[in-house]
């Protein structure tokens, strides 16, 4: 025969019901399983490190540097003030030439017969070529004379 | 309480070990080493969705049934739920298995529910769910007969107009006995009382469904 304290015992020790109990299986909506099941993954997934590309702690400043130094460099280039090219005249090429002429010319090149002279004298002393170069010269200076003096 | 001491790197889960990876840092804790739940929590925590499906599985309905009888309310009983399980989505870094995880997930549901009490400021009284909300809740009856589902029905009113009757200490104690099948020990764990104080409540509970029953069968 068994007494309360055992009936207590045995409903404790989950043998024996004391009382009928409905035998209902309540289960949740399935919207809550969703709802639940989508927390439990997304706050998993913040876990994780994400994986978007960061480039070097550097590359902002560089890039940005080096942008302000191209755009300043075409900016001075456009802004500087462009010097007008000097027309260059046969004249004003000639002149420093004839100017330079004038200056070396040795001092018997100063009248014609000390010219002639050192061109007979050159001729005598077999330098034949300076003797020519001379006659040239003097002919250029001498364009009224149609004959050199050896003719 | 069989507890061992616990190394995470020799995690092993029964179930599946090969399908949980184990966890990234070696935390040493005071594990109760037959608790497959503990271990599918922490596999959890470090990333297993797969473990927290498995752990979910075992425990929604019995944890569904006893917010429901606590709550005496469908859509109250859902919002309570959900917030158990965010709690336990949130607790999930800082989780250690000192306790089994049924003892962890019902200490936080009976929270829930007082921390729910202290908003509402009141505990529910009455019989709560109506017999159509009571019949939303349950699964259809399988082979459809009228009058298996009028006695299931009423089986079920008669039930829980019993259980409105009970003082709310007592009631905590005995959904947590029913719903949550911890033992004595857990029980008192979780409403915060000794072991003894819970057997009593228990006792006094189980006498006054028993009478409170045995009473409307009589009726009938």
């Amino acid at each position: 025969m068994s007494g309360p304290e055992e009936e207590f015992d045995d409903f404790l020790s989950r043998r024996k019901p004391l009382f009928r109990r409905p035998v209902d299986d309540l289960q949740p909506p399935e919207e809550v399983d969703r709802v639940v099941l989508r927390r439990a993954r997304e706050a998993i997934q913040l876990d994780r490190p994400q994986r978007a590309f960061r480039g070097a702690n550097w590359g902002a400043p560089l890039a940005i540097a080096a942008t302000l130094l191209a755009v300043f460099t075409v900016v001075l280039h456009f802004m500087q003030p462009k010097q007008a090219i000097p027309e260059v005249t046969v004249q004003q090429v000639a002149q420093p030439v004839e100017e330079t002429g004038t200056a070396a010319a040795p001092a018997w090149r100063g009248d014609s017969q000390s010219w002639l002279a050192q061109i007979e004298k050159l001729r005598a002393e077999g330098r034949n070529a300076e003797a020519d170069a001379e006659l040239a010269a003097y002919k250029r200076e001498h364009r009224a004379l149609a004959v050199g003096p050896d003719r | 309480m069989n507890a061992a001491l616990f190394t995470m790197d020799g995690v092993t889960s029964p179930e599946a070990p090969a399908r949980f990876a184990p966890p990234k840092a070696a935390r040493r804790v005071e594990l109760v080493s037959d608790d497959e739940d503990a271990q599918l929590m922490l596999a959890y925590a470090s990333g297993e969705m797969r473990a927290f499906e498995t752990l979910y599985s075992r425990h929604r309905a019995a944890l569904y049934r006893y917010l429901v009888r606590q709550a005496r309310d469908g859509e109250i009983a859902n919002d309570l739920f959900q917030e158990v399980w965010s709690r336990v989505i949130a607790t999930r870094a800082r989780y250690e298995p000192r306790a089994k995880f049924r003892t962890f997930l019902f200490t936080l549901a009976y929270n829930c529910f007082i921390d729910h009490c202290r908003r509402v400021k009141a505990r529910p009284g009455g019989l709560g769910i109506d017999d159509a909300d009571a019949a939303d809740l349950l699964p259809a009856d399988e082979d459809g007969r009228p009058e298996a589902v009028l006695q299931r029905d009423e089986c079920s009113r008669r039930y829980r107009a019993a259980l409105a009757t009970l003082p709310p200490e007592q009631r905590d104690v005995y959904l947590l006995h029913e719903e949550s099948e911890l033992s004595l020990e857990e029980i008192a764990r979780v409403t915060g009382v000794g072991a003894e104080t819970a057997k009593s409540r228990l006792r006094y509970a189980v006498g006054k469904l028993k009478a409170a029953l045995a009473a409307t069968e009589e009726l009938r």
